[in-house]
Formats: structure tokens, sequence, C-alpha cells
């Protein structure tokens, strides 16, 4: 196979408003035609940034400096003005994104889109049936899509939309950047095949971006292992993935949420229920003035045992979260019953002492944070709400970041100076503030690196040994559960699916829609045995 | 039908309904306002010596003023209804006559005015964005701090003494361009400034980068990306100015000897010409709402996600 790209000594300095940051350092790889090359780090890795320099596109605010050469099939991209860029994008590389929702222009019709992507051309009609092939091609075969605007479209399908405009100048390397991170579990198995038979057919390279190594070991020939700007390991993703070499290869690796339920019940001697809900209903408003209600919630019946920790699992729209947002009150319910430590809740007119029993963090670490307040001062918050004297506050915050393994170090910070693991953890602190009974953990690890999220989930399984406290965990991915919560509730389409402990649903799950959650999760758990020491693979699926 | 079409006919359909109850709040509020303020035409005319007491009983009578205030408002909502919008006392004249010799003028400097504005700001801020580093970013600036710190009648005041006393280009009565470019430039500052700095949010959103990483050239990505999700909140702004611009267009009006709704407006309001102010208060709320809901329906067109109800 002959080379396409050759990426050499590549280094590249952001100018920031802030001054210069060198996010890569000294990169180099090469990708053959018609090859996969999986790009792989943790976020601040410089994976995007290597990527997106290759077409010479910066990140929002900021510009690009380029230093070393990255030849693509003769012509030194690094060395190329912008009118040269503009026709070497979308013609000889393809770029898709993250977020489809984000990457495609509300305001455009989706035919529109592929439209503008195709080379200019005057024949109207050979346009309408290149359009009409790429959207078969990415399997969008639905009558009229091309009329459709972003928004009226599923996650799913907004991505393979945006697949199609970046095949629509026929590249030879697609690059794509963690194109399934914001999809549900069971459309992401979908967009990398539709990814992969793509390649093949075409005879495409791509250069594939991703957290995740279970996708790098299924579809990356061969992969590079990037941290702080330079390469860690590199060579065939077998070999680097079954033999690691470097200790963060394998912390990596061993990072990997497994699909193994090591979670124990509680130890409560009394075992009674602190949470009951029975025929939980909820509903939203239509989108038109006639349009009927959405049901959010259809008779929703849970229990949790105190001590016990819950999770939820269910992919976007099944009302995983509307559920939780119902129990604390920011959502209001239809019917239904909710007894929480034995007596009736009201939770839209939940009282003070009330509130402080029942504590909710949710999944944006840095949304949740006012960026005004230091760490202390929203840690203490809680503390001055409640009305606890101000002369034990520094003390109390004190011992809440320690208990979350920050320190006092952490003070004076501001939510930007921390990484996205820290402030989920000054989050934890503050809900731990009013001493909770039951902590609702809203998607609260999805959008942390996967080593931060093995920290993070220790982090709560601890506290609901220290601190008694029953959990409600909700997660759209089936493989954090499993260390963390001793029974497990899957939802779809409002309604409970299946529940039972966590690890029946796991090896024995009785739905089959659960079943094929198990199965999406399993499929990229089950490829690289190798590496894992033998105590991780406690559960065979 | 596909379902954003139903919803933007049954969203605008909903809008109308608005308007036309916001009118009538407006119609409601004028009439009672109007009377609070002492005195009546028949009052002044008393004062300017026309009149003796019995003649001045004789007219409020006639004028129907002696009434209760809700009673007057049941007998001119029907004259309206029926089409009649009633006699100037002052001027003994129909209302419907004094307003059609004024309003072509108003309208027309006011229209010329908003027609100037909006090309000058908007060809500014597209052409700052499209040329970041050339002199029209400034010159946003510039125009956005022209017409917040300059006022109008002032402005109007200085360029009679030099365009018309010193330099004796312009007729000092009667000159239509001036004022017109006056307030244009007025209104362009604030269509400048919101559009430029909408389209700066703009650009900084994933879809304008995977536009260019698809090859779009710069000038497309502009005009065809980023111009029409900026445009939203301008149009609003649009029609929320056109009260503001006819509020100018009364001032260079006076200050320029043109014919117009300024002139009128004063000399009803000096004659304590209820019906006169009236008409004139009313049209002017109309017109406003017209405008805000001729804008909302342009951004529904424009951006599918406004179609909700």
């Amino acid at each position: 196979m002959t080379t396409l790209l050759r990426v050499d000594d590549l280094h590249v300095t952001l100018d920031t408003r802030n001054g210069l940051v060198e996010a890569v350092r000294g990169v180099s790889f090469s990708i053959d035609r018609g090859e996969t090359l999986g790009l792989v780090g943790e976020s601040g890795s410089g994976k995007s940034i290597t990527a997106m320099s290759l077409v010479g596109l910066a990140p929002p605010g900021t510009s690009l400096k380029l230093r070393g050469r990255a030849v693509l099939d003769g012509i030194d991209l690094t060395a190329q003005d912008e009118r040269t860029m503009q026709g070497i994008r979308g013609k000889r590389i393809g770029v898709v994104f993250q977020d489809p929702a984000a990457a495609l222009d509300p305001l455009m019709k989706v035919g529109e889109q592929i439209r503008e992507a195709l080379p200019a051309s005057r024949d109207r009609l050979a346009i309408d049936e290149r359009i009409g092939t790429l959207l078969t091609e990415v399997g969008l075969d639905i009558p009229g899509v091309r009329e459709r605007y972003p928004h009226e479209l599923s996650g799913g399908q907004q991505q393979r939309v945006a697949i199609a405009t970046a095949l629509a100048g026929d590249p030879d390397l697609l690059i794509a950047d963690e194109p399934t991170t914001a999809l549900d579990m069971s459309v992401q198995a979908q967009i990398l095949q539709l990814l992969e038979t793509l390649k093949q057919s075409r005879g495409m390279a791509m250069l594939l971006i991703t957290h995740d190594l279970g996708i790098v070991s299924k579809y990356a020939d061969r992969v590079v292992l990037l941290k702080r700007g330079e390469v860690v390991e590199t060579g065939a993703a077998a070999t680097v993935l079954g033999a690691p070499r470097h200790d963060y290869t394998r912390m990596l690796l061993q990072s990997r949420p497994r699909l193994v339920a090591n979670a124990p019940s509680s130890s409560d001697p009394q075992r009674n229920d602190i949470l009951a809900v029975a025929g939980l209903s909820a509903s939203y408003a239509g989108r038109g003035a006639f349009a009927p209600r959405i049901t959010a919630l259809s008779r929703v019946d849970l229990e949790l045992r105190r001590g016990d920790a819950l999770a939820i699992v269910g992919e976007s729209g099944s009302g995983k979260s509307t559920l939780a947002k119902v129990l604390v009150g920011l959502v209001g319910r239809d019917e239904g019953r909710i007894r929480f430590n034995g007596s009736d809740l009201d939770p839209e007119r939940m009282g003070p002492v009330l509130r402080q029993k029942i504590q909710y963090i949710f999944q944006d670490s840095y949304g949740a944070l006012n960026p005004r307040l230091t760490v202390g001062q929203a840690v203490a918050e809680p503390l001055a709400i409640y009305g606890k004297p101000r002369h034990g506050w520094r003390d109390e915050v004190v011992r809440l970041l320690e208990e979350v393994d920050l320190g006092s170090a952490h003070l004076g910070c501001y939510p930007w100076e921390l990484s996205g693991g820290q402030r989920q953890r000054v989050n934890i602190a503050r809900a731990l503030a009013v001493s909770p009974e039951l902590l609702i953990c809203d998607e609260i690890v999805s959008a942390l690196d996967m080593s931060v999220q093995a920290q993070v989930l220790e982090l709560l399984a601890r506290l609901r040994k220290t601190r008694s406290l029953s959990l409600i965990f909700i997660s759209h991915n089936l493989a954090v559960v499993g260390a963390l919560c001793n029974r497990t509730l899957v939802m779809r389409n409002a309604r409970v699916v299946e529940e039972g402990p966590t690890g029946d649903i796991l090896t024995a799950p009785l739905n089959p829609y659960t079943r094929s959650l198990v199965k999406a999760a399993s499929d990229l758990d089950r490829i690289f045995p190798l590496a894992e020491p033998r105590a991780f693979r406690t559960l065979a699926i | 039908m596909r379902s954003h079409h139903f919803r933007l006919v049954a969203g605008i359909g909903l809008d109308l309904l608005r308007a036309l109850a916001v009118t009538l709040g407006i119609v409601v509020v004028t009439f009672v306002l109007i009377r609070m303020i002492p005195g009546d035409v028949v009052d002044v005319r008393g004062i300017e010596g026309s009149l003796t007491y019995s003649q001045q009983s004789a007219m409020r009578e006639e004028l129907g003023l002696n009434k209760p205030w809700f009673t007057q408002f049941i007998d001119w909502s029907g004259m309206v209804l029926s089409g009649d919008i009633g006699q100037s006392a002052r001027f003994a004249r129909p209302i419907a006559d004094l307003m059609a010799a004024v309003l072509p003028s108003t309208l027309l400097l006011g229209v010329t005015a908003l027609a100037i504005g909006i090309v000058l700001g908007v060809t500014v801020s597209v052409l700052a964005i499209l040329f970041p580093r050339s002199i029209f970013v400034p010159v946003v600036d510039l125009i956005t701090i022209w017409s917040i710190t300059v006022p109008t009648f002032s402005i109007g005041i200085v360029s009679l003494i030099v365009f018309a006393v010193w330099l004796g280009w312009i007729p000092a009565i009667g000159n239509f361009v001036v004022p017109a470019l006056i307030l244009g430039i007025d209104t362009a500052g604030s269509i400048a400034k919101a559009l430029y700095e909408d389209m700066r949010e703009v650009e900084t959103a994933e879809y304008v980068r995977a536009a260019r990483a698809r090859g779009v050239s710069h000038t497309r990505i502009v005009l065809h990306h980023i111009l029409p999700n900026a445009l939203s909140v301008t149009i609003a702004i649009i029609g929320l100015m056109l009260a503001g611009v006819f509020t100018g267009a009364i001032t260079m009006e006076v200050v320029f000897g043109l014919p117009g709704l300024g002139t009128l407006t004063l000399q009803a309001i000096q004659g304590r010409d209820y019906a006169v102010v009236q008409a004139i208060i009313i049209w002017f709320g109309v017109t406003v709402i017209l405008a805000n809901f001729v804008a909302d329906t342009l951004r529904k067109l424009i951006n599918p996600r406004l179609r909700t109800l």
C-alpha cells in the first residue's frame, strides 16, 4: 500500500487571547491509502488539534501556527495559503464532527447543506442526482429528507447527513473526530459500521479520533496514542492494545468501564425503603398549540432500599432524566405517589428540611457552578443557606473537599481553573455539605475522560459506604453502572422495561431491549481481553 | 403540508390575534389618558376669548364632551367602526383629511430613513465580517457611537447652519435629503452594532467550522450561514426601532420646516384637540404593532425553529 499522508515532527501552537499554547509537540505518523488510523488520547491530549491542523482549522477564537511537515500526495499541508486549503478541504480531506446537531446549520435544509459541498456545476439535474446518491450511500433513503431542517431529524440521521456532506467532494482521507460520542449507544454501532463500509467501498483512508479504546480495537488498523501533545505509543492496533508497552496505555485500558457487576448491596440491617414511587407519570407540552402532550413518564414504579445504589439506564428520550427531575420537583408530575422515608412527598412543595435530604448533581459540571464563585464559596453556599455559624464554614468546607480528594489548595480556585473531574468533585462536595440521605447523580461522569470517570465512580462507591448514602445513578452507558450500583432499572419510551439486581441485568437480561443494550456495550468490550489482568474479567457475557 | 408549514401558518395567525388585542389595548388606554389631561378643546377656545360660557356649554353638548367617558368611548368606537374617525374641533375639518394631507410626507421621510439605516447598517457589518482586518470594523463602532451620542435634532440644526446658511447647498426650509440621511445614520448605528456582534458570535459556531471543513468559501459562509443565523435578533430590533424612526421624523420635520405629522401633532396638543391627538397616537401604535408583526413573521420565515406556538 502507498502512503497517502505523512506527518513529520508536527508542532502546533495556538494563538489564543491569553497567549500562545503549544498544543502539539512533534507528532509524527503516516496513513496509507485505504487504511484506518486511530488517533487516541484523553481530553487535552491534542488529538483533535492535530487532525484539524491538517485542514488548517483552528478552534474558535484562536489561530494556528504550524511547524514541521504534513505531506498529502506531495502537497505540504502546513505550507499552503488559505485559498489552496479551501480546495483541499472537502475535496481531498473530509471531516466528520463530534456533535452533528451543532455541525449542521440549523437554518439550512439538508439537501442544501450537501449541495454546498459539491463541486460547483450548472447542471441542476446532475447535482440533484448526486445528492440522492450520497443520501442513499449514507443510508438516508427517506422520501423528502432533503427538504427537512436538521432539527427535524434524529441524532443518528443528523450524523448521516454530516457524513454525506463530508463525502460530497470524494475525499481521499476522512477525518472522523469522535463521530459517535454524542450519540446513543445503539446508534453508535450503526454509525461506526457505516463509516467502515464507506471506507471500504470508496477505498478511502480514515483518521479516526476517539477516546474509546474499544472503538479503536474494532475499527482501526493502526493506532497513535497521544498524551499532552506528544506520541506515547504507536503501532498496529492489536499490538498496542494487546501488549501495551507504556503505563499510560495500560492505565487507559484498565480505566475502560467493564461490564462487571461487583457493587455490594446495602449492609443496613433495617433494610427499609428510603424511596418508593408508584404510578408516576409526567408529560411535556407538545410542540404545537393543538399537539397532544408528550408523555415523558408513564406509570413508573420503583423502590429504593436505604443504602442501595440504583442505576437508571436508558437512551436519550427514555425519560430517565425526567424521572430524576420529578423526584426533586424540577419537573411537575401528572399523577403518582412518591413516599420518602415512609411519608408522602410532594417534591414541588418540599420544605428546606426535606430538600437537604435529597440532593441532585448535574451532568454539566461547568454549568452547575457559578463562574463568579470560588470553590470555597460554592461549597460554603449551602452552609450559609441553612444557617450554619459562619466561623465553622472554612473547616467544614476543607473537610468536605478532602472527602472528595480535593484540598484546601483548591479553596480559592474558580471553576475554569479546574479540570472536568475536579469540578464534578466540587459539585459532589457541595451536595454533601447538607448531609443528604439520597444523592441523585444525573449522567455525572458521561462528560469525563475514562480514567477520570473511573476515579469519580470509585469516589461515589466509597461515599456510599462511609456515609451510608442511597444513590440514584442515571446513565446512558450500561458499562459504568456495574462498579457502583447493585440494582439497575432500564427505561425506554417513558416506561420501565426491566428492573433487578445489576448482575442479573448484565448477565441474563430478560427484555429484548435490555439484551440489545448489553450486547452493544459488550461488543466493544470483548475485543481485547489480552490486555486485561484476569481479575478484570470476572464476568463472561 | 409539512408540519413546519402548518406551524408557520398557525403561528402567524396567532401573532395576528395578539396584534389585534394589543391594538385594542392601545386604543382604550389612549382614550382614557387623553381625557385625564386637564382642560379640553372648549376651554382653550374659551381662554382665547372667542366663546361665551353658554356657547361653551352648547359646544360641549354638541361634541358630547359632557357625557361620561364610557358613553363617549362607545359613541366614538361606533363612529370609528363605521369608518369615520371624527372631526377636529379646532380646525373644523375631518381628522381623516387633516392626516391624509400630512401623512405621505412623514411616511416618506420615515421609510426612507429606515431604508438608509438598514442598507447602511447591514452592509457595513457584513463587510466588517467579510474583511476582518479592514477599515469596516472601526466604522461599525464609529456609526454606533455616533448614533448613541449625537442627538438628531442638534445635528439637524448644525447641518442647517452649515449646508443652508454657510454653504447654501440646501434650502433652509423644506429640504428632504439631509433629515433622511441624519435619521438613517442614527438608525444604522444600532442595526450595525447588533448585527456585527451577533455575527461574531455565530462565527464561532461548530456549523461554520464544519462548512469551512467542507471547503465552502469565506464569502459564501458569511452570506449563507453567518448572516441568516445572526439576522433574527436584528430583524426584531428593526421592528422595535420603527417607532423611534417616526418620533425622530417628527423632530426633523420641525427642525427642517417640513409639513408633516410633527407639526400637526404640536398644534393639536396645544389646542387640546382630543380627537386629533388620539387619532395620531393610535395611528402610531398601529404602525408599530404592524411593523413588529411583519418582523416576527419574517423571523419565522427565516428560522424554522421559531415556528412554535
